[in-house]
């Protein structure tokens, strides 16, 4: 009680010092908020776009895509997979290089095999269409933009494939482009083309053989899950690959992001941990008489300390209360309206960010923030506090 | 009269400041015994070691030589933590600017002493709030420092310093910032107390107003004790 009382000794000081925590408390909120909805929806958007959220492949394929580093009876495998629990959608996929030619003009670029209505299902790769349409059946390509451009490809020209078959043969394709895509994603859109599966393994020598089982999963939290019912009905030269390791360069750019928010953060925290030292050295300067009194009468030093760190624990908890208060309808507005990226959509989408960008509001994250300045403050008006370790109360007693 | 009927005892006592690396003898050899029950007032001048005596008495301070027992307690062999304990337990102290806690009523005042003594709150409330009213400030329990006179103020300081129980109450110029009137409501109040209570009092004054109202006066100079005179206590 007497700790709460002496807060308010000096008004102005405890609700401006009460106020910078609770700015910094709402501050981190609302920007931790961003921070994890920003790697949601990053999350969301690059696994959605192509990747999924998973895939089977031959073990050595991640790092050494060849063509003969395939999967087996496909069609049985993601029969299976499709029904575990947690398994959304399964689309199977081969993949080859290949040199593609319009004409006279010929370049490099990836050749995917897909089933186009697992394809839908699971990639928002056939909705950045931007010419024709996406694939039915037969001899039908969908190309990249930037891949279309240079190759002078539109809708109704014949695309010539000409790769390497599993036997070291010729590999050809006839299709005709039905479709232009752009992602944003350079690679993406400057190297691939999408032909339908049976059209693939027709031209590349593959029987019931692809080289990814594309996975979406219900809960991309509970993905471990997953990974442990898939890898148990896996051969032993096949392999479950999460997200993280289909798209290292996301993961980087978040612990990257992680990194420089940290800073950001500390520094913050920092600021707002110097004013809290300078309100308590300002308390024991204001009050060396009153503690030179308590000294006297026989109030050991500790329990002096320990009167000042609850003063601070109080400072702490009311400005993180305010600062909480103010958080819950920013964070409300934050989760479920957000922050809208109109006209960015070009230049984000090649980050694979989202087109409007949410907050995630994690209880334990959120809470963290509060704890964190309690902790702090304690810390902070710690330092002040143990120079009444070595008061003298005789000298005290003569302060001003 | 045996060495246990003394309150306080000091021989040869001893206290050396550094100011500025010069040497100052705030205490030059001072001895002389407290009895039980005495009421005695330490006189003299400004910087003639009345207050480094009182402080030293009451364990604030230590002797740089000679020795200081309290109860029958050498201070010297005391420890800054079992000198606290003594201060909280056996000493009162009443100071010049009554030091109250200003964000605690008189009552909580009172009792914060009781509390750092483990008192139950029961207790406490009881103690403290008799012994206000005892001292016939009862109905200003409930006020803040800020909403009491000075002389109101200082009853609450004696309060405070003798609710425990002390086997000595030390008083610091405790009328230095009273008016004539409420200096001569203060000595009756510490006389009363000295005697109903037999409480031992050591107070350190330059005021002639308290002197005349101790029963012993003994006049400090230069940290030596010059005059130890014993009279009838008067008004």
């Amino acid at each position: 009680m007497i700790a709460w009382r002496n807060l308010w000794r000096n008004r102005r000081r405890t609700l401006f010092t009460a106020g910078s925590i609770a700015f910094a408390c709402l501050l981190l909120m609302f920007s931790r908020s961003l921070q994890l909805g920003s790697y949601t929806g990053m999350i969301d958007a690059a696994t959605e776009l192509f990747a999924g959220h998973a895939q089977v492949q031959h073990r050595d394929f991640l790092d050494d895509p060849r063509l003969r580093y395939r999967i087996d009876h496909a069609t049985a495998l993601a029969q299976q997979l499709a029904t575990l629990p947690g398994v959304a959608q399964v689309a199977p996929r081969g993949q080859a290089f290949a040199l593609l030619s319009v004409d006279e003009r010929s370049f490099g670029a990836q050749v995917m095999g897909v089933q186009p209505a697992a394809e839908q299902a699971i990639s928002t790769l056939p909705n950045s269409l931007v010419a024709g349409r996406y694939l039915a059946s037969g001899e039908e390509a969908f190309i990249g933009s930037t891949l279309a451009r240079n190759l002078g490809a539109e809708p109704g020209d014949e695309l010539v494939v000409l790769g390497t078959g599993p036997e070291g043969g010729v590999a050809a394709l006839a299709v005709t482009v039905v479709g232009v895509f752009q992602t944003g994603q350079v690679e993406l859109d400057r190297g691939l083309v999408q032909v339908p599966l049976d059209t693939f393994q027709e031209g590349f020598y593959l029987d019931d053989q692809v080289h990814q089982l594309a996975l979406a999963v219900d809960d991309l939290a509970a993905l471990d899950k997953v990974k442990a019912s898939v890898e148990e009905l896996l051969a032993p030269k096949l392999a479950f690959r999460s997200w993280q390791q289909l798209m290292p360069d996301v993961v980087q750019a978040i612990a990257i992001d992680r990194a420089s928010n940290r800073f950001f953060y500390g520094i913050l925290f920092l600021v707002v941990l110097f004013s809290i030292v300078n309100t308590f050295v300002m308390t024991v300067f204001e009050r060396t008489r009153e503690f030179g009194m308590l000294l006297a009468i026989g109030m050991r030093p500790w329990r002096l300390i320990g009167m000042l760190q609850l003063e601070a624990m109080w400072l702490a908890a009311l400005g993180s209360a305010i600062g909480c208060l103010l958080a819950v309808p920013m964070l409300a507005w934050l989760s479920q309206v957000g922050i809208p990226l109109a006209g960015m959509e070009d230049l984000l989408g090649g980050f694979a960010f989202p087109s409007h960008l949410k907050g995630d509001v994690s209880l334990v994250q959120m809470g963290a923030i509060p704890l964190v300045f309690v902790i702090g403050c304690q810390a902070a008006a710690l330092l002040p506090a143990l120079r009444l370790r070595r008061l003298d109360p005789v000298e005290a007693l003569r302060a001003d | 009269m045996s060495e246990t009927d003394f309150v306080v005892q000091c021989r040869g006592l001893e206290r050396t400041y550094h100011d500025d690396g010069v040497p100052v003898h705030a205490l030059a050899g001072v001895d002389f015994d407290v009895e039980q029950g005495e009421f005695v007032s330490l006189a003299g001048p400004s910087g003639s070691g009345k207050s480094t005596l009182l402080n030293c008495i009451g364990g604030l301070d230590r002797a740089t030589a000679g020795s200081v027992t309290v109860g029958g307690v050498d201070l010297a062999t005391l420890s800054s933590s079992e000198l606290a304990e003594l201060r909280l337990r056996r000493v009162g102290f009443v100071f010049q600017s009554y030091n109250l806690i200003p964000v605690l009523s008189a009552r909580e005042n009172v009792e914060f002493i009781m509390q750092l003594q483990g008192v139950s709150a029961a207790e406490r409330h009881r103690d403290a709030m008799a012994m206000l009213d005892s001292l016939g400030i009862g109905e200003l329990a409930d006020r803040r420092p800020g909403e009491l006179s000075g002389g109101q103020q200082q009853r609450v300081a004696v309060a405070r310093a003798i609710v425990s129980k002390p086997v000595l109450l030390l008083a610091d110029e405790p009328s230095a910032n009273l008016d004539s009137h409420t200096t001569a409501e203060l000595l009756q109040l510490l006389a009363d107390i000295n005697e109903q209570r037999g409480m031992t009092i050591i107070t350190a004054t330059h005021d002639p107003a308290v002197m005349a109202f101790a029963r012993r006066r003994i006049g400090l100079q230069d940290g030596l004790i010059v005059s130890d005179q014993r009279a009838e206590a008067g008004g």
